[in-house]
């Protein structure tokens, strides 16, 4: 009897033992069977990091939103990777003299995927919408640019603006410049069922897991180039590179992970795997506190710092980040070259500068930073170089919630180094430094700065802000309110099967174009 | 005591425990910084936008307020909406559960025949190469964090092949055999470290077993080792391993979130990360109140199986 049942037991472990040996045998032979996860020419699959929280456009958390619902929504206006702008659903614009009112003619032949007409009505039902609904996130920022808002024909909108209003284009190239259809919009359940004029339909989406999507056959554009689209929910960034090694998604973007930088790399040593770098930009500046006491109140202390910072090395550290002290892209009309030589490293020059301000022997200060990108070694290289002309700084990594609520709420943060959240238009990203609520306005400006930036957040013809812009971002390297350092192409990582990968000024893919062989 | 007034009693103590733990939770999400307004508004919000919307997400109110209407739905069964997403808390929870459930169950189906067949062996010939083979084993498996061994198999088996795939996750409903491909890698990589655990538990209890006078009398009897192994030494030695593997389920729910960040399954450990870091009270309400609730049932059925494998053992 023992006998036999142990024998029985010896069989079943064998058994066990024999079925995980077929299946790792399968496996490493490949068995290629049907699966969710199959590679198809016809989709093509990207992977995203976090989950969209509504797709309700004017509830979405942040302007990062419109990665997600790229596929299905369309701005009136585009921004380019340099930094210029280009109808999109508007299929043209123009200013009045005064810049006062801007007036959109609608693209032609456009209907939302449910049939409902893009027309002059539904742009201004969406921007309405967007300034008046319950809860809505774009509320404040588009009440701060439009006084008013007419449809004088069917396909003629025209939208009177603030004095705030200068960065009109900008503002309707983002979260801001959606449009839904308004059929949808009524509906209770349109936070889950989008409906937009997109290259995409939104078909299926798993929370936490997936968005799938097919391709819209009504699109009026040339596009999209396959039929289906899938944004997967992977986390983490080691298995994102397994996962586009072994074809289980053909595309992701640059990670904010600190490790991007290796991780790069790392895909470009995987075989069938390219890494581009089509547009878009990810730029970084130090902000510095400059309330009365401080010692960044001094602005020979800001300048010294400036010019202890050992650029060349900066890249060394983060090799895909190119010294730029200010906050427009390179190409960009907006961007002034001149300005790119203003500091240059001068360890010399710094204690000089910080003597002069009565810091002979430097002084110390907290400097803090998030985990994003390679902002923590480029924090520490910072660090390093301070050092050398006296100056004791300690990075303090702090968690993202932590970091918003010390130094952009309360305020009680002496430095940080930061991603800055970019926009085309160099004065709608100045302005959270130079109003007073701002999120990085620490401490007095000075006149001539705060002249400058008025006049460049002044209305005026396209041509003439460009000049008032390119003024402002003198005034305010000169004066080194921030510092702003460094910026680089977001990076594409995807499979050599997929061709023209063409992305926006904020990196989000341009949805209609790309195509997989 | 009787079974009935036993199961009372540990009724009336979690129902205790988990208000406790759900006002402890309370105040934690609330003394960091940050919180779900500052996850939803964007990068360059004013302070004054901030404000907006944690008026409009009612996390104004005193925190008392706040507590007690969570608690007054959770008595009509609402847990509420997430912050973030507007989606009703209950819905999320068991989508959530449902994965983290399959996962943990993989993982206990493949961490107890492993760790039972390893804990006997080696305990039962305490000293033998086999038995120092298997003990620093599974002290290696305890040792090695299983973010580590879940991008090793990444790296060396999903990665190389089509069969197990990288990430993701299939409903059991939909489609079971994709269920069970996307799970076998995650569950291997879970329990690996409780099979670590529990094979040194029972090696533990099967030494010390395999020292009493009965089994030396069973032995003198002439009963045949495979017997004595199975009827004496294994049935007193398993005791103290079931506790642990109550324990260990009760890790491998609330526990999974490094493994399923890592294979990217939309389970309950991912989403409480989520939760936390976006501030998301009522979802880590709910997290919370489930894996209070079972931790109290397995603990429950573990004393309960304690009687059934041993009459001698009574419950108080």
């Amino acid at each position: 009897m023992g006998t036999k049942r142990d024998k029985s037991l010896s069989k079943r472990v064998f058994a066990c033992l024999l079925s995980v040996l077929i299946l790792s045998a399968a496996n490493a032979c490949g068995s290629g069977a049907a699966t969710s996860t199959d590679s198809s020419t016809s989709t093509i699959r990207m992977r995203v990091q976090t989950d969209l929280d509504t797709w309700d456009n004017t509830k979405a958390a942040s302007t990062g939103s419109l990665y997600w619902m790229g596929p299905v929504y369309e701005t009136l206006i585009r921004a380019t990777p340099e930094g210029k702008f280009e109808p999109l659903l508007a299929e043209s614009y123009a200013f009045s003299a005064d810049g006062r009112v801007l007036t959109l003619e609608t693209r032609a032949g456009v209907t939302f995927s449910d049939g409902t007409a893009f027309d002059a009505k539904a742009v201004v039902s969406n921007l309405d919408r967007a300034m008046t609904v319950d809860g809505s996130q774009r509320a404040p920022k588009l009440k701060e640019a439009i006084a008013s808002l007419a449809a004088p024909d069917e396909t003629t909108v025209a939208i009177t603006l603030t004095d705030s209003g200068v960065a009109i284009l900008d503002l309707l190239s983002q979260m801001e410049g959606i449009m839904a259809s308004p059929k949808a919009f009524a509906e209770p359940d349109f936070a889950n069922k989008p409906v937009g004029t997109g290259p995409f339909v939104l078909t299926e989406h798993k929370k936490g897991q997936s968005m799938t999507f097919k391709a819209n056959p009504n699109y009026w554009g040339d596009g999209p180039k396959v039929g289906g689209l899938e944004l997967q929910i992977i986390p983490d960034d080691q298995t994102t590179v397994s996962a586009l090694s072994s074809g289980e998604i053909d595309l992701f973007t640059e990670s904010q992970s600190m490790f991007a930088d290796t991780l790069i790399q790392q895909a470009k040593g995987t075989p069938n795997v390219t890494v581009a770098e089509p547009g878009g930009v990810n730029l970084t500046e130090i902000t510095l506190n400059r309330a009365p006491g401080q010692p960044f109140a001094d602005p020979r202390v800001r300048q010294a710092i400036y010019y202890a910072i050992d650029f060349d090395g900066l890249s060394a550290i983060a090799p895909r980040m190119k010294k730029s002290l200010q906050y427009a892209v390179s190409g960009s009309p907006f961007f002034d070259s001149g300005l790119e030589d203003l500091y240059s490293y001068d360890p010399g020059k710094a204690k000089q500068l910080l003597a002069e301000a009565g810091y002979p022997n430097g002084f110390s200060f907290t400097m803090r930073a998030v985990e994003s990108g390679p902002l923590v070694p480029m924090a520490s290289y910072v660090q390093s170089n301070l050092s050398e002309v006296g100056i004791d700084v300690k990075v303090q990594v702090t968690p993202l919630p932590a970091f918003r609520q010390d130094c952009y709420v309360d305020k009680k943060c002496n430095s940080t180094f930061t991603r800055v959240s970019m926009s085309a238009d160099p004065a709608r990203v100045a302005q959270s430094r130079m109003i007073p609520t701002g999120s990085g306005a620490w401490g007095p400006i000075p006149d001539d700065v705060n002249a400058a930036y008025k006049t460049a957040s002044a209305l005026a013809d396209e041509a003439t802000h460009v000049a008032n812009v390119r003024a402002f971002s003198r005034a305010y390297a000169e004066s080194a309110q921030n510092l702003v350092l460094a910026q680089a192409p977001i990076a594409v990582i995807a499979r050599k099967s997929l061709s023209d990968i063409q992305v926006d000024f904020g990196g989000m893919i341009i949805w209609e174009k790309i195509a997989k062989s | 005591m009787s079974q009935l007034a036993f199961l009372g009693r540990r009724l009336l103590a979690a129902a205790i425990l988990i208000v406790v733990v759900s006002i402890g939770v309370f105040l934690m999400t609330h003394l960091g910084p940050g919180d779900a307004a500052l996850a939803r508004s964007s990068a360059d919000a004013t302070p004054e936008e901030i404000a907006v919307i944690r008026e409009q997400l009612g996390l104004d109110r005193p925190l008392a307020e706040q507590y007690v209407s969570w608690a007054g739905g959770l008595l009509h069964g609402d847990l509420g909406n997430s912050l973030i997403t507007g989606d009703p808390v209950g819905e999320t929870l068991i989508s959530r559960f449902l994965v983290t459930l399959s996962l943990a169950s993989l993982a206990v189906l493949f961490s107890v025949p492993l760790a039972f067949v390893g804990g006997i062996i080696s305990g039962s010939r305490p000293g033998s190469l086999l038995d120092r083979t298997i003990f620093n084993t599974s002290s290696v498996l305890i040792g090695v964090p299983s973010f580590f061994v879940g991008l090793v198999l990444i790296h060396l088996v999903a990665a190389r092949g089509t069969l197990f795939p990288t990430y993701g996750y299939t409903d059991l409903v939909t489609d079971p055999y994709e269920w069970f491909r996307h799970l076998v890698l995650p569950a291997i990589t879970l329990g690996l470290l409780a099979a670590g655990e529990l094979t040194r538990q029972l090696r533990g209890s099967m030494v010390d077993v395999m020292e009493r006078d009965y089994i030396r009398t069973a032995a003198a009897k002439g009963l045949r080792p495979a017997l004595i192994l199975r009827r004496h030494a294994f049935r007193n030695a398993a005791l103290p391993a079931l506790t642990l593997l109550g324990l260990l389920v009760i890790s491998l729910l609330g526990g999974s979130a490094v493994v399923e960040t890592v294979f990217a399954l939309p389970g309950l450990g991912r989403e409480i990360v989520t939760a936390t870091l976006g501030g998301d009270i009522p979802l880590i309400q709910g997290i919370v109140l489930v894996i209070a609730v079972l931790a109290i049932v397995i603990n429950t059925v573990v004393d309960i199986s304690y009687r059934l494998l041993d009459p001698r053992v009574k419950i108080s």
